[in-house]
């Protein structure tokens, strides 16, 4: 059983439209990682540095992962990822 | 997007709530198909700011899962600019992540609410006009 990993409507045009992707188990910087090798380009809308950009939330199952061990949190076999665009702004 | 089609209470229901949150910024989602909204969900700014907002992203995660399960899609999300005009801010532009959907703005500078919506794509923005249904 490999991960999930739903991508949001935003993104679905870096992955030609595809809404679920399977990766393997991991940290979630691997996962990204992976993403990119799949779909050029993603992973530094999602990440920089080695860090998940600040308006990029990713939640594992239910949990989301700055409130477990961040970007290293390990993501097992089965789990489900959701990567959530934060929606943000201002008028300043 | 060219034209959003908003009914009439939910209309209603997002100006009240922007205007219960002066004198901080409301924000939301209004959730439907295509060009017809037939949903709001009310968030939480976790800025607390006047002049800043961002949806509470555990309370996002909740609606935007909800809005999946009943088969509808992010139609556009709404924010208040209490001391400003309703035009996108250079942060609206840049924080502009969900290009499908339309960007509302609640004015309040004037006391008397002035709603404007948008599409706003890699920094450019194209007004759309919104009919009260």
């Amino acid at each position: 059983m490999a991960v999930t990993v739903r991508i949001p409507t935003p993104l679905q045009k870096l992955t030609n439209g595809v809404e679920e992707v399977e990766s393997s188990s991991g940290s979630v910087m691997d996962i990204i990682n992976d993403l990119d090798a799949k779909f050029p380009g993603i992973g530094e809308r999602l990440a920089e540095n080695g860090k998940v950009r600040r308006f990029v939330n990713i939640y594992v199952n239910e949990e989301d992962i700055r409130f477990l061990q961040a970007e290293l949190t390990f993501i097992n076999d089965g789990d489900e990822i959701s990567i959530i665009p934060a929606i943000a702004g201002g008028s300043k | 997007m060219e034209k959003l089609f908003i009914p009439a209470d939910i209309y209603n229901e997002m100006l009240i709530y922007c205007k219960d949150h002066l004198p901080d910024e409301a924000c939301g989602i209004l959730a439907g198909i295509g060009e017809q909204v037939t949903a709001i969900h009310k968030m939480t700014n976790s800025d607390s700011s006047p002049t800043s907002y961002m949806m509470d992203p555990a309370e996002q995660f909740i609606a935007m899962k909800e809005i999946r399960k009943n088969g509808l899609q992010i139609v556009a999300l709404f924010h208040s600019h209490p001391v400003s005009e309703p035009k996108p801010s250079q942060k609206d532009k840049e924080l502009a992540f969900y290009d499908d959907s339309a960007y509302l703005i609640v004015g309040l500078e004037s006391g008397c609410p002035d709603v404007k919506a948008y599409m706003i794509k890699e920094g450019d923005v194209a007004k759309i006009s919104i009919e009260i249904v």
